[in-house]
Order: structure tokens, then sequence, then C-alpha cells
């Protein structure tokens, strides 16, 4: 358990970190939240000097950032992190609706992942040095090469030229019709899964074959299984821990990819309002946003901890 | 005297793996490419309204855009944005980066404790989402997305260099200097650098590599408007015409394939080579 306790300090103390570095990168930013909102709109005629400071007061800035930091800790740990410049609602009623298209993306990225990672990578093991094993590298050495967002742009250029479907326009709430939501997410998983698919694929292959070459795996070959028995259930069984250590990066590193094919696909989640709110310098928003991004990442990574400890039994008898 | 850690550098080898091969080759045809065109083609910028969004063939090699600007000559321009890009940060975020970890590692103390915490927290974020955070700080543009990947990539490089310098901290050649009365800064270039080469040779060419990416994808995003960019040839206006002509997304997806190619087969052979110079 002081393992798992180690865990949970080490990720509070992440959390904390992350939390002063949104809070200080924005403000050491050349110019304010607000002098960013005026050079905005350079149409609509600059705001006078007073006004300016009217506006910095009601967002805060004129008071010492130690202060400013504990209010802003404060409004965001009670999930009212204040408004957003751009569109002036409540910062948080801007996030919440984004979460589950989000979520939604990358768990059933995440499944695919999964699914792909892991079968592959035992074929190509079975398969060692022969076609199949070739085969399923190279494409995971492509895989690794060629950016998924533009993977994703070919797709949706091909889909709406072959079958006059528009990938990119089709998001419904899956309330309110699943299947129209599953039209728009499916396709946008899969490929959000493609590029950690093949990481995952590649390590779960290499520990397979490493595991293969230990005692244990000729005592179980010289016991009468066959190598494909004693491959599913001995080697790949320890390759289960070096799978999870990828598992939980790749799952973080969706969530980065997310923004990305959010945007390819037209899906409105957090990583579309993250881009929006970088762009248009809306301050408030970026700074939320980080910290949920932030807080998301640090669960998966305390997940990854947890499951380590219920798979490698040496942590439970050594702590 | 003994020397627990025998000095690794990384020297050329001659090319004898398949990645090396593939990856000059290709290097060296992409950098003809563009010099070429750099010198020869036409103007990235000229727009011929006669010739609006033109399909590939005849003297547009690679078709023309909304405004009918050559896209091979816009390509390729690209490409050679792209690539500075990736020195820029290399030399950033792999020497900045790099000697950061050294110090922390040699330094030992709470001076390390405060280092490797803020690379937790770091490394903790999508990548993306730190450099998107950078450059809403430091607002769009094509240095502010340089810097953000320098930022965002800079952890990985002081985790790995920061491992050499605590298993070579206890070198008795490191002892000897510091008897000698060399400064820790004497010790640090002098001493630990050569030594974690290996390593650090290793991580930057696999973040050359993947920088390419991540600056395609912000580029992609807007955030370096204003510039050429493989990455922003994808984006804008492209995603309005793409539909029908999808060339203005094919020709920059299969330079910017070809280049991440390119670097991250050089990076596979300086692993290699390293790893051949290490004797494991």
């Amino acid at each position: 358990m002081a393992y798992l306790a180690r865990r949970l300090a080490l990720g509070a103390l992440t959390l904390w970190l992350i939390t002063l570095a949104a809070f200080l990168l924005l403000r050491i930013a050349p110019g304010d939240a607000v002098t960013a909102a005026v050079a905005r709109a350079p149409g609509e005629g600059g705001l006078a000097a007073a006004d300016i400071d009217q506006l910095r007061k009601e967002l805060g800035l004129d008071r010492s950032w130690p202060v400013q930091y504990f209010d802003w800790l404060s409004d965001a740990a009670r999930l009212d992190p204040g408004r957003s410049l751009a569109t002036d609602r409540s910062v948080w009623d801007e996030i919440r609706p984004r979460l589950a298209v989000t979520a939604e993306l990358a768990l059933f990225a995440l499944a695919s992942m999964v699914m792909v990672g892991l079968a592959g990578g035992l074929v190509a093991a079975r398969f060692e040095g022969s076609l199949p094993d070739g085969l399923i590298r190279g494409i995971a050495f492509l895989a690794l090469s060629v950016p998924t967002f533009w993977l994703a742009l070919v797709l949706v250029v091909a889909v709406a030229s072959w079958t006059g479907h528009f990938l990119a326009l089709g998001y419904e709430p899956f309330s309110s019709s699943p299947g129209a939501n599953l039209r728009a997410v499916l396709p946008a998983a899969v490929v959000l899964a493609i590029r950690p698919s093949a990481v995952l694929l590649r390590v779960v292959r290499n520990s397979t074959l490493e595991a293969a070459a230990s005692q244990y795996f000729l005592m179980a070959r010289s016991k009468g299984l066959s190598r494909q028995i004693a491959l599913a259930k001995h080697a790949f069984r320890s390759a289960m821990l070096p799978a999870t250590t990828v598992i939980g990066a790749q799952a973080v590193f969706m969530l980065g990819g997310a923004v990305l094919i959010e945007q390819v696909f037209g899906l409105p989640g957090m990583g579309r309002l993250l881009v929006d709110a970088v762009l248009s310098r809306d301050f408030p928003v970026v700074e939320s946003l980080v910290l949920v991004f932030g807080v998301t990442a640090i669960g998966v990574n305390l997940l990854v901890d947890f499951a380590y400890f219920r798979l490698d039994p040496r942590l439970r008898v050594g702590a | 005297m003994s020397f627990p850690v025998r000095a690794i550098s990384v020297r050329w080898m001659p090319i004898r793996s398949t990645a090396g091969l593939l990856g000059i080759v290709l290097g060296a045809a992409i950098i003809a490419i563009v010099s070429l065109m750099s010198i020869f083609g036409p103007d990235p910028n000229g727009q011929q309204l006669s010739k609006v969004l033109e399909s590939p063939g005849g003297s547009q090699l690679m078709g023309t855009d909304q405004l009918g600007r050559d896209q091979f000559a816009r390509v390729a321009t690209g490409a050679r944005n792209s690539l500075f890009t990736v020195l820029v940060v290399i030399a950033v975020s792999g020497v900045g980066g790099g000697l950061v970890g050294l110090f922390s590692g040699y330094r030992g103390g709470t001076v390390d404790l405060l280092i490797q915490r803020c690379v937790d927290a770091l490394m903790a974020m999508p990548l993306i989402v730190i450099a998107l955070a950078v450059v809403a700080a430091a607002g769009a543009s094509f240095w502010s997305v340089t810097l953000a990947i320098s930022v965002a990539f800079a952890p990985l490089t002081i985790r790995v260099t920061r491992s050499s310098a605590v298993s070579l901290r206890n070198a008795n050649f490191v002892a000897a200097a510091h008897v000698n009365g060399a400064s820790t800064l004497r010790i640090l270039l002098r001493h630990l650098v050569p030594n974690a080469a290996g390593p650090w040779a290793i991580i930057a060419g696999s973040q050359a590599a993947a920088a390419v990416l991540v600056e395609a994808a912000l580029a992609f995003l807007g955030a370096a408007p204003g510039r050429i960019t493989l990455g922003g040839l994808l984006g804008g206006d492209a995603q309005t015409y793409m539909y029908g002509a999808s060339w203005l997304i094919i020709w920059p997806g299969v330079a910017l394939a070809a280049v991440a190619l390119a670097v991250n087969l050089l990076g596979e052979w300086v692993a290699e080579s390293v790893a051949a110079r290490s004797g494991t």
C-alpha cells in the first residue's frame, strides 16, 4: 500500500504544479487577457484606457499574483472558473457539454487500440520472422511515419467523393440520435487509434519474444506445451506489464490526438474548444482546459500505477 | 584506476544499415528537390488568377490552389520551413534540455528534486496541450510554434541525460576532475557531455521525427499564420476546397510523410550506430 500512497501523493504534487504552470504561463505572457481581447477585435474600435482598467478590475488582474492564484484555484475547485472572454458564458458551461464528446471518442479509440495492439502483437510474435510478422511490422512502421490527422483528412475527402457522405458534418449527441452519433464518432475513433495501436503492437511483440527466450518459457515448452499455447499463456502474460505502461502513455497521447481529430471530423469536443480558445487567446478557457486535461492525464497515470500493482506480484511483496 | 563507465561517442558508421541508407537517400532527395524548387521553381506566393484550382499535370506538377499559386512550389517551401523548425527544436530542446538534465543529475539534492518534479508535471500532460498553451501565451506565430515544441519536448531529453549524469556522477574520472579543481561547468562540458552523448543522440533523433509531426499539427490548427508550412497548407483554406481539389491535401501530406520518414530513418540510424559503438 505504501507504493500506492506514494503514487497518489506524487499525483497530487503533479496536479499542483500543473495549476501553477497554467496560471503563470498566461500571466508572464506578453500582454494580459484584456489586451489580448482588445487586440482580437481591431475593427470595433479600441477600448479607452479607462475601459481597459475597468475590465482588468473585473477580471481581478489588478491584484497581486498570489492573491489571483488562490482566488483562481478556489474558483476552479468549485467548478466556477469565471467567464469566457469570447462568448461571455461561464467557462464551465462551455466545457461541460464537450466532455462527453471527447470521452466517447477517447474510449472508443482506447478500445480499438487495445484490441488491435494486443492481438496484432501476439500474432506477429507467433509468426516471428515470417511473412505475417513482416507484414504487420511494416504496416506498423508506416503508421508511425504518416501523420494521423492527414490520414483523417484523406479519409474524409475520400468518403465524401465516393459516397457523397460528409463525415465531418454529422455530429449528433448520443441521447438524441445514437445512430448518427456513432456514425460521426466511430470513424474518428478508429483513425485516432491507428498510431497508438502501432506503438502498442511493437511493444507487445518484442516483450512477448523477449519472454519467450526466458527459462520459464523453456520450462513450459519442455512440459509439452506447444509454442502457440506457451506464447499465449506464459510469454504474453509477462508482456502485459510493459503493455500497461504503453496503454497508459498512449491514452494520454490520445487526449492530445483528440484535439486534431476533433478538428478534422468536426466533433464539438474539448480539443476543438481548446484550439478556438488558444487562437482567440481566451485565457480563462485555456487555463481551465489545461486543468481538465491535466486532471484526466494524472487520473490515467494513477490507473496505470494501480494496474501495475495488481499485475505485478513483486510490488505487493516488496512493499 | 578503473573507469566503470566506458566512453561512448557517436561516430559515422559505414552505412551498412538499411535504415541509414534509406534515410540518407530519401533525405538527400528531399533536400535536392527543395533546393532546386527554391532556386528555379515558381514563386510560392505568385498568384495566377487565370489558373485557379487546376488539377496536377502539365506545367503544374501538383496543381494550383484557389488563388492559382503553384502547389509544388508551396509544398517545397513548406518542407523547407518544416525542416528548419526541426533544426531549431533540436538545437534548443535537445541541447538546452540535455544540459539541464546533466546539471540536474550531477548536482543532485534539492535542485534535482525540483527540476524532476517539474519534468513529471510536463510529462503527465499531452504534448500538444502543452504546446498549445505556450502558443496561447506567446500568440500564434511561426516562432511561438517553434518555442512551444521545444518546451514540450525538453522534459524527455532532461530525463534521459539526467539518468546518464546520475550514473556518471560517481565515476572515478569525474572525481579525479573534481580533485584537480575543475569547476562544475567544466566537469559538465568536458567530462559528462561526451560520455552522455550516446543516449542523448538517440533521444534527439527520435524527437526530431516527432517534431516534424507536431509542428505540422500545430500549423494545421492555425498556430503558425503568415508562413508557408506543410501543416498550414493542409489547414485553412484547403479545408474549404479539398472536396473538389483533393491534390491540395494529398501533396502536402505526402511531403510531410516523406520528411517524417526520412528523419525517422536517420534517427534509427543514429540509434543503431550508438548501439554498435557501445557494443550492445
